[in-house]
């Protein structure tokens, strides 16, 4: 082992040597040497500082893009909200208007006060009026669809009612008229007049159908 | 008197002197430079980090406090946008009331010699019933109708009355 160790040895000593010798002597293998030594360093520099620094460089200015997009949307949106503000504060007065004419939640008591203010206004009788479930307390568990009818604008919950109706046709078309520009506003699916012959005379029969929207807590 | 000649007293190595020597020589000045340009790259773009990366902590703490401002006012969001759904819904619903000018065109196009007995009102279509003595008067309350602005006015069903004998009751199809 010793004397292959040490033979080894020898013959690798020899080959540094005689290399080392020749790149004294040889310029052109110095030269050659020089630039195999640049190649090797510009792809270090390039392998294991340029390229991860690179990739991080191209990664930091994706995500600053991205960021300064996110910001310049909350910028706009905090400065929206703001206009926002102001805007409702001016307006603050037709509020409660607002939230009359289209309610949060179903408010069936003050629809019926409303149509028998109307019914007592323009003098006709208040025969019927009718108001389909709604869920008072609570939170609705489906989306409400108005079936046969055109849904109502933003989606909104509905409480179906009818009105029936009875007196001379100028009061019945008052009444309607009325009944449109109410506030509590209201969309009227259908509406029929009947004229009959009775023993007490011709009497005159509106039945008026439609939806009261309110947003419900799905909004 | 013979010219003055040139003589390099300084002793020149072969290879230097040779082409493959010269380009070598130049190849060697040009890779130095190479090698000396490639650090600075890296250390520009080492330096550059830090400023990206001090650059990205301001806008991540930029974010942060106008996600907090806003955050801090979503309940006036909620109350805003609550505010702009009712007012959408009271624009578009009063728009679309037109039942009471439905009928009040009705009334006002119907002759003397005309009763109706029924007027139905229902997605944009009108059914109306009457009765009259005259045929003429049936025709001239459907022409009267056809001249408002309905787009289609038909009369959809004619019979004698069961009651009153020369009486003709009809059923008109309006839609709007």
């Amino acid at each position: 082992m010793a004397t292959g160790w040490r033979s080894s040895y020898y013959r690798y000593k020899e080959l540094f040597l005689n290399v080392s010798d020749l790149y004294k002597k040889r310029a052109d293998l110095r030269a050659f040497l020089e630039i195999v030594l640049s190649i090797v360093a510009v792809i270090v520099f390039l392998l294991f500082a340029l390229k991860p620094t690179a990739l991080t460089i191209i990664s930091l200015t994706q995500q600053i893009k991205e960021e300064k997009q996110t910001l310049s949307v909350l910028t706009k949106k905090a400065s929206d909200l703001q206009k926002a503000n102001t805007l409702l504060a001016q307006n603050s007065i037709y509020e409660d208007n607002i939230n009359i004419a289209v309610s949060s939640t179903p408010i069936p008591d003050i629809f019926a006060k409303q149509i028998e203010g109307l019914a007592v206004k323009d003098g006709i009788d208040l025969m019927g009026l009718a108001i389909n479930d709604v869920i008072l307390i609570g939170k609705n568990k489906t989306v409400r669809v108005s079936g046969e009818f055109k849904p109502l604008p933003e989606n909104a919950n509905e409480m179906g009612f009818s009105i029936s109706i009875r007196g001379n046709y100028a009061n019945i078309d008052s009444f309607l008229r009325d009944f449109e520009n109410m506030r509590m506003i209201s969309a009227i699916d259908s509406v029929t007049i009947n004229s009959s012959v009775t023993d007490a005379g011709r009497v005159i029969v509106a039945v008026i159908s439609g939806r009261v929207p309110y947003l419900g807590s799905n909004q | 008197m013979p010219k003055n000649k040139a003589i390099n007293l300084l002793p020149q190595e072969e290879f230097n002197a040779s082409t493959a020597g010269r380009v070598l020589r130049w190849a060697t000045s040009t890779f130095r430079i190479i090698v000396i340009v490639t650090e600075m790259v890296v250390m520009g773009a080492f330096l550059s980090r830090f400023w990206l990366d001090a650059q990205n902590s301001d806008l991540n703490n930029s974010i942060k406090v106008k996600s907090a401002q806003i955050s801090s006012q979503a309940d006036f969001e909620k109350k805003f946008r609550e505010i702009q759904a009712k007012l959408n819904i009271f624009d578009k619903i009063s728009q679309d009331q037109d039942t009471s000018k439905v009928i009040e065109k009705i009334a006002d196009n119907v002759p003397e010699n005309i009763i109706l007995s029924r007027i139905s009102l229902t997605k944009g279509a009108v059914e109306i019933r009457g009765s009259s003595f005259s045929d003429f008067s049936i025709v001239q309350f459907i022409n009267n109708l056809q001249s408002d602005p309905f787009k289609k006015v038909e009369l959809g069903q004619v019979s004698s009355s069961e009651i009153n004998s020369g009486e003709t009751v009809f059923v008109i199809n309006i839609t709007y």
